[in-house]
């Protein structure tokens, strides 16, 4: 048997994983390249609810739900709308679903849409966080960088010259299910089973989208949408406290038949 | 006397499941696809009193022993669609269940969040293939539209038709959890549902409906507690009063 109070428990915890998801979101409203959680909810199977009887079988006298669980926690990579920042190695993918590939430190493969990347002391280019673009690219010593193409291509000018060359390549990571990755932290994601392994591609071919350069993507978080889900979580919680309570009454009814 | 404790026993344990039912109905209030339950009350069997006198017996009438919770019912209907933009998440208007295909045979549900899996598939969110005409949907890369009819069409091309199965009315349906139902018997493709891309479909539980189903369960409940405090009282006095001889 299901314990009585479990269905209003779950309600309780699932809304307020929702309201967590929330927070989260309108926390990460200016983070570059972030893309909105939502918390899945699925109903629980219902389960017998017995009542013994003197000298008899344990008698099934109506079925209960525990009510309802979190199915998971999906994202949707939809591209954010590119906001212009001026510096050329700013970069925006135009497109959902692929992500700019990277090696951290100690040598992980991780996959970010946030397209910040600067030269680092050796002038490879690196995210904020330290971690290298892959594969990697070095920047010749003086080059300065005037554009990444929407193909990818990094021109930047040499010290003593006029006409701008390419000194490397962006390349891009798609997923058949990215909802399949795993959240990295630091707006990083990691390739598993589920999501399939990476398809690595050219931007602006295959299908793969083009970049834009001296942009980075806003966060796809819209705080009318979250406000929304927050006053609708707010309320569910509200009345699945109300629902325990109202069952709570009726256990104390039920313990104080004679007193 | 024995028998109004039982009537009222009977009433507390009837509101009780109702408040459970309530409890899960509203643990569900914003579950897409999810369809509220319904409990409702019956008579118990009926019995029939006669009184004997003087060798024969006059029939009086007949009386309810208790109520009882009746099986419970599933409320079919439509829940509001409510946009998110998301490409997969479709919602269906009308009487037509998405089918899934699960370990345990083809289930259907009404929650249209769906994913890609690895191998492209359409699948749910836990990862079961929801069924086409022709069996799982496998879409090729590109830009994806679901027109009204359950067509899926990837860069114009067609990838695939959705099920979507209409049962007979009265068909039993049974809740097995992740917003799937079972139902046994042969259903049809619908010729009137229509799928929403970018939207789902809100839980169909009733608020304002259940909250006063709620205060209703629980007077009720606090109602047939005193009547079996009172029956107990009065049975006290007929045991311990009638009959007493007073010094």
């Amino acid at each position: 048997m299901t314990s009585l109070y479990a269905t209003g428990a779950n309600g309780l915890r699932v809304q307020q994983a929702r309201l967590d998801a929330v927070a989260n979101n309108v926390a990460n409203l200016g983070t570059t390249g972030f893309k909105a959680a939502r918390v899945d909810m699925v109903d629980m199977p219902p389960q017998p609810l017995e009542v013994a009887r003197a000298g008899g079988a344990a008698d099934p006298v109506t079925e209960i739900g525990e009510g309802v669980t979190i199915g998971g926690i999906s994202r949707v990579f939809e591209p954010g709308t590119p906001r212009p920042t001026g510096n050329p190695l700013d970069v925006a993918i135009l497109g959902p679903n692929t992500f700019f590939v990277l090696t951290t430190p100690d040598g992980q493969t991780l996959y970010t849409r946030d397209g910040q990347f600067r030269p680092d002391s050796t002038g490879q280019l690196v995210t904020p966080a330290g971690d290298r673009l892959s594969p990697p690219i070095t920047l010749p010593p003086g080059a300065s960088v005037t554009e990444v193409t929407p193909e990818g291509r990094i021109l930047a000018t040499l010290p003593g010259e006029v006409n701008p060359v390419e000194v490397g390549r962006i390349t891009l990571a798609r997923f058949a299910n990215p909802q399949g990755l795993a959240a990295a932290g630091q707006n990083r994601f990691a390739a598993t089973v589920a999501s399939g392994p990476p398809q690595v591609g050219t931007p602006g071919a295959d299908g793969f989208p083009a970049l834009q350069s001296g942009a980075l993507e806003a966060s796809t978080v819209d705080l009318a949408e979250q406000m929304t889900t927050l006053i609708e979580a707010q309320r569910a919680y509200t009345v699945n406290a109300r629902a325990l309570q109202t069952l709570d009454e009726m256990v104390g009814l039920a313990i104080q038949v004679r007193s | 006397m024995i028998r109004s404790m039982y009537q009222a026993a009977a009433a507390m344990m009837a509101e009780f499941s109702r408040q459970l039912t309530i409890s899960e109905n509203l643990a569900n209030v914003s579950t897409p696809g999810y369809k509220a339950r319904r409990t409702t009350v019956q008579d118990f069997r009926e019995m029939f009193l006669s009184r004997f006198a003087g060798g024969s017996a006059t029939p009086i009438g007949s009386i309810s022993t208790a109520v009882r919770p009746e099986e419970r019912a599933i409320d079919l209907s439509q829940g509001a669609l409510v946009e998110t933009g998301r490409p997969l998440d479709l919602a269906i208007a009308g009487t037509a269940f998405f089918a899934v295909q699960t370990p345990d045979g083809v289930q259907y549900t009404r929650d249209g969040r769906f994913q890609l899996d690895a191998d492209r598939r359409l699948v749910t969110g836990d990862g079961f293939p929801v069924l086409g005409l022709n069996g799982p949907i496998t879409l090729p890369e590109g830009d994806i539209h679901v027109t009204a009819d359950g067509t899926i069409l990837v860069n114009g091309a067609p990838a695939g038709q959705l099920q979507l199965v209409e049962f007979p009315p009265d068909t039993p349906i049974e809740a097995v959890g992740q917003n799937r139902f079972a139902i046994e018997g042969a259903g049809q493709q619908s010729e009137t549902a229509g799928v929403s891309q970018g939207f789902v479909e809100q839980s169909n539980v009733d608020l304002a409906q259940s909250m006063v189903e709620m205060l209703e369960a629980s007077r009720s409940y606090a109602l047939a507690q005193r009547m079996l405090q009172v029956s107990d009282a009065t049975l006290g006095t007929a045991v311990n009063e009638i009959g007493r001889v007073v010094s």
